[in-house]
């Protein structure tokens, strides 16, 4: 839950500034990509830390720090898309008959570009939960709700006499990031347009 | 393209099916969709599989079935953490 909230909160702030970003370009553009630098020159895992330990470890901090700090990379591709999307024929038949810029973007070019979000929300959810370990891990969980990561920080003081209290969260996190990398994989081929014509 | 797309039921059940049929060609894919799948159903219907609540871990009787009781015997070692 932890991981896929995250990522929902990192997709919906990533594809506004990207989609702004890549459609109107220019000084609009410059600004957001200097914001983006800005948290991508951040080490995430760290700041996440310091962030929950200032604001209190609750679950809904972790949350929106794990998706505040990982919105860059969903930008970043999603402006990536838009500009080379912007110059589509499909866009200026749009801008020809009048369409608001408002509509153009989340009507026109987010859907050819959700193939983008998708995928990049599907790594996103793996990495949220890794994030979200780590820091149960090193106890700024929230001390209310168990995680695979709270698990392993209980597991600490009995690896010798019950190593399957730290051997299966960790085998479930490992196992759980996998599969949301091989699905990002999958939806990968299955709607990258370009991976699709190669194929056919 | 989006201006000429069939947003009808038949033309998403299509997509969808167009979807599924790239999507299953990694099998890779499907294999962590199916993992997924049995995570969640398993996490969702946790209540009914075991009677202990997720906050509470016993070490004392570490090969004994949840359905011997691993709470209720004097002898047992019982660490809850709350």
């Amino acid at each position: 839950m932890v991981g896929f909230t995250a990522a929902l909160t990192a997709a919906l702030i990533g594809v506004i500034i990207g989609s702004i970003s890549g459609y109107f370009g220019g000084i609009t553009d410059d600004l957001l990509m200097k914001f983006c630098e800005l948290f991508q020159s951040m080490p995430r895992f760290l700041f996440a830390l310091v962030i929950v330990v200032f604001f209190g470890n609750t679950i809904w901090n972790v949350v929106v720090v794990i998706g505040i700090l990982s919105w860059p990379r969903t930008g970043r591709l999603v402006r990536a898309e838009f500009l080379q999307l912007r110059e589509s024929e499909f866009v200026m038949a749009a801008k020809g008959i009048g369409m608001s810029s408002a509509r153009i973007i989340f009507k026109q070019i987010l859907p050819n570009a959700m193939h983008v979000v998708l995928v990049t929300a599907s790594l996103e959810v793996g990495a949220a939960i890794i994030t979200e370990a780590g820091l149960s891990f090193l106890g700024a969980g929230d001390p209310n709700l168990m995680s695979w990561g709270r698990m392993l920080y209980n597991a600490q003081r009995f690896l010798r006499t019950a190593w399957w209290l730290a051997i299966f969260p960790g085998s479930a996190i490992f196992l759980t990031v996998l599969s949301l990398n091989l699905i990002g994989d999958g939806l990968n081929d299955a709607l990258n347009p370009r991976l699709r014509r190669v194929k056919r | 393209m989006p201006l000429l797309a069939n947003t009808s039921a038949e033309g998403l059940a299509e997509r969808l099916w167009d979807f599924w049929k790239g999507y299953r060609r990694n099998k890779g894919a499907v294999f962590g969709l199916l993992f997924l799948i049995i995570l969640v159903t398993v996490a969702v219907s946790a209540d009914w599989i075991t009677e202990f609540g997720p906050m509470d871990t016993g070490v004392g009787r570490p090969l004994q079935a949840t359905w011997q009781g691993i709470y209720s015997a004097a002898w047992c070692t019982v660490l809850e953490f709350h």
